[in-house]
């Protein structure tokens, strides 16, 4: 198993509820990202590999608000220096694309389309 | 002495404020019975409305129920009597309510922290998509974000109200207004509202003018928060954004002023001044049934005023 692949419906329940299954409100969002970014954490300090490409998987979560895709998406790539961490989105459906989008485009970002499957995409610097 | 202010028969967004007016004149330490016997319908802002009030006043006040038979019990099943008698000496026969109304899509539901947004998204997630797609006739991604909707304006209690408030969301057909069938979200507080909530915004520089019809533009139209955090107030012109795709209605009423994205069906006004204060903020969300493709909103950023 990749060991940085981060299921995030399994974060949510983990670090907020074991019965909720969307993400909604600011303060589940910003338990889910620290839940992320601890695991990022260990996986860092168990190979050494800084560099490695962080994949966090959306396919299990149901719907995402505004509020969680800001606290999860944008602050979780904001947090780390350009270049020190590259992160995927996988698992994305129409209407995550849609919340990571508007909150992204507020700090001079955006979506782009992996190719790895019509699901995964990274952040890009809009221009 | 007691004053007497008559609930009007068809209570809405707009005759609320036929409630409003002689009651902002009164102290708030005033004797006041609101007389509902002659209602015969509430809309959800109406009966959120209600409770909102009962929260803003001093003096408990004393409601009088509708006497119509079906008016009550319909008042009943959207859960507004088992709150109003937390709140107001209840007069009149109050009806049980049964479970199971199919035009309430969530009961009116008291919301004062994260876990009763996920409560309400939960609920109303399991029922959305057979009242929007099947009898609204909307697309089955409306589902996801008519509930990213309902999330964000119950989130706005949360953030910035510093108080509990309620949501409820209906749906029924609109026959006089528009011939089509609705669903309806309100969200109602008595919080400090948008105008203070953005006073207190770390750094603002203060204008000329500022009032709380600026503080609700600033708010919707421009996405602008209290908080220093630059990914802070999207959600509500996300919400903006879905209902203009949807051809609904959006307003958002705090203070003395309300803003509305007015859909092409609609003849209000986009934004609304000096009204009767009213204290924290009441929003309101109508998405109708489709027919055909959607229309242009009349409301652009730069046509307020």
């Amino acid at each position: 198993m990749n060991k940085n692949r981060i299921d995030v419906s399994s974060a949510l329940r983990q670090s907020v509820s074991q019965t909720y299954s969307h993400l909604v409100t600011r303060s589940t969002g910003a338990a889910v990202r620290q839940f992320i970014e601890q695991q990022l954490c260990l996986n860092i300090e168990d190979s050494y590999e800084q560099q490695d490409v962080a994949i966090i998987d959306f396919s299990h979560v149901g719907m995402m608000d505004f509020s969680c895709a800001d606290e999860i998406v944008a602050k979780l790539i904001l947090s780390y220096d350009e270049g020190a961490r590259r992160f995927l989105f996988s698992g994305l459906s129409e209407s995550h694309i849609e919340a990571i989008d508007a909150v992204l485009e507020r700090h001079g970002l955006g979506l782009v389309n992996q190719e790895v499957d019509s699901r995964t995409y990274a952040a890009s610097v809009l221009h | 002495m007691t004053s007497v202010i008559t609930v009007p028969p068809s209570l809405d967004d707009y005759t609320f404020e036929q409630i409003l007016e002689p009651l902002s004149k009164l102290p708030l330490d005033a004797k006041v019975l609101l007389d509902a016997r002659h209602a015969r319908w509430a809309s959800p802002y109406g009966l959120t409305g209600l409770l909102t009030l009962a929260q803003t006043r001093l003096e408990r006040l004393t409601l009088v129920v509708p006497e119509a038979e079906d008016t009550a019990s319909y008042w009943a099943r959207t859960g507004f009597f088992r709150h109003a008698a937390d709140l107001y000496d209840l007069k009149g026969h109050v009806p049980k309510g049964r479970q199971n109304e199919s035009s309430v899509l969530l009961e009116i539901t008291a919301v004062s922290q994260s876990d009763d947004v996920h409560s309400v998204v939960d609920k109303v997630q399991q029922k959305a998509q057979a009242i929007l797609v099947n009898e609204l006739k909307l697309d089955a991604a409306a589902t996801m974000r008519f509930t990213m909707a309902l999330s964000e304006t119950c989130q706005n209690i949360i953030e910035h109200a510093q108080r509990g408030g309620w949501v409820a969301v209906q749906t029924y057909k609109w026959q006089k207004r528009l011939g089509r069938r609705v669903v309806v979200i309100a969200v109602s507080d008595a919080g400090i509202g948008f105008r203070q909530s953005l006073e207190s915004k770390p750094g603002r520089v203060r204008s000329d003018r500022w009032d709380d019809g600026m503080a609700l533009e600033e708010a919707v139209m421009r996405g602008v928060s209290r908080f220093r955090d630059s990914g802070r107030g999207q959600g509500l012109a996300g919400v903006r954004r879905f209902i203009s795709n949807w051809d609904g209605k959006f307003s958002v009423r705090s203070g003395t002023a309300r803003i509305a994205i007015v859909p092409t069906w609609d003849e209000d006004v986009p934004l609304k001044e000096n009204l009767p204060a009213f204290p924290g903020s009441q929003i309101q969300v109508t998405i109708p049934e489709r027919i055909g493709t959607p229309v242009q909103s009349k409301t652009s950023e730069r046509s307020l005023r």
